[in-house]
């Protein structure tokens, strides 16, 4: 039976870190799934992103739904960006155990198409945001980076690479 | 052998069921739980909800954000206090082929410390454009003991048959 959902790398910090590198990524997988878990080590108006092959140049966009602070909603639109930024809404937890958490779903990575990806981030129990992003880079993936905007993750922030096979 | 490992599933097709779906003695050697659910309940609405908690410990206080969709319009609302985590199910007051379409995403289930925590997301087919069909869900514990049971029922009414639900452990070792 073939093996269809597989763990291509896992990196989860022992001490705090501005970079999360996952690289060397095979080209032979259909999809891939980044899972992420994190917390901010430096305080402040802290923003998670993530730049494919380490690309930061103007070729990302997102659309993202927020739910927080109880009742308030809103979409937020970003063109033309040097990165996919994982929150919006609101910073990152500054603590290990209230970390923020979800997954990125990587579309079609390999090929030479514009990139397509939707990523999910639940942040304990006052935010929630789901986003759609695009790239108009072509080339295909062989590295993700998440990166921290203004400071570094925690110790015990977790990224983890996952390889989706098609039957 | 994959990351993404079947550890048990259960299903409601001999009849209505009037307890619970549960899985108990959780192995604790994945590093993230997933559970896939198709759900309906008994309850005479067309629109419900089922629950879902952890340990078997309905004293605990579980908390939420949420966002629904209905029709085009879009509610948030943050629930804190309660005696588990909740999602929307179609009842039997809709159209009979009108189960749930629900996955719930467990990172670090066993880790104690961290806080347990949980994303539901939960759609459904829905005839009546008054009714719920789609519920984000960014669920919250203050607990650390690692998940070695889940309960899924109705919030009210029973599950109805033909419901089932698949718990996977997922394995972050490469």
């Amino acid at each position: 039976m073939a093996v269809t959902y597989t763990t291509i790398a896992s990196t989860t910090l022992t001490g705090t870190n501005s970079t999360i590198t996952l690289g060397s990524i095979p080209q032979s997988y259909t999809d891939l799934r980044l899972v992420f878990y994190l917390w901010d080590a430096t305080g402040g108006a802290a923003t998670a992103f993530i730049r494919p092959n380490n690309d930061s140049s103007s070729v990302y966009g997102q659309q993202t739904f927020s739910a927080y602070s109880s009742n308030q909603k809103l979409t937020t639109r970003l063109a033309n960006n040097n990165r996919w930024n994982i929150n919006i809404r609101q910073q990152i937890p500054v603590s290990l155990d209230q970390s923020m958490y979800g997954w990125v779903d990587f579309f079609g990575y390999a090929g030479s198409t514009r990139k397509t990806v939707f990523w999910y981030l639940n942040i304990n129990n006052g935010m929630l945001e789901r986003s759609v992003g695009t790239m108009t880079g072509t080339s295909a993936i062989t590295s993700i980076n998440i990166e921290h905007n203004i400071g570094s993750f925690g110790a015990g922030s977790r990224a983890t690479l996952y390889g989706i096979l098609r039957a | 052998m994959g990351s993404l490992q079947l550890i048990a599933s259960a299903n409601a097709n001999s009849g209505d069921r009037n307890s619970a779906f549960q899985f108990t003695n959780i192995p604790q050697t994945y590093t993230d739980l997933l559970l896939y659910l198709s759900l309906r309940t008994t309850d005479g609405s067309a629109e419900t909800e089922s629950k879902i908690f952890i340990n078997g410990n309905e004293s605990i206080a579980y908390s939420l954000m949420q966002a629904q969709g209905a029709g085009i319009s879009v509610t948030v609302a943050q629930n804190t206090g309660l005696s588990h985590w909740k999602f929307i199910t179609p009842g039997a007051g809709s159209a009979n082929f009108e189960f749930s379409g629900t996955f719930c995403y467990m990172p670090n289930y066993r880790l104690s410390s961290v806080y347990r925590q949980m994303s539901i997301s939960s759609n459904q087919t829905n005839t009546n454009s008054n009714n719920r069909n789609t519920n984000e869900v960014s669920a919250f514990t203050g607990q650390t003991s690692p998940v070695t049971q889940l309960d899924i029922f109705g919030v009210s009414g029973n599950i109805a048959r033909y419901s089932s639900v698949y718990l996977y452990g997922i394995d972050s070792t490469p």
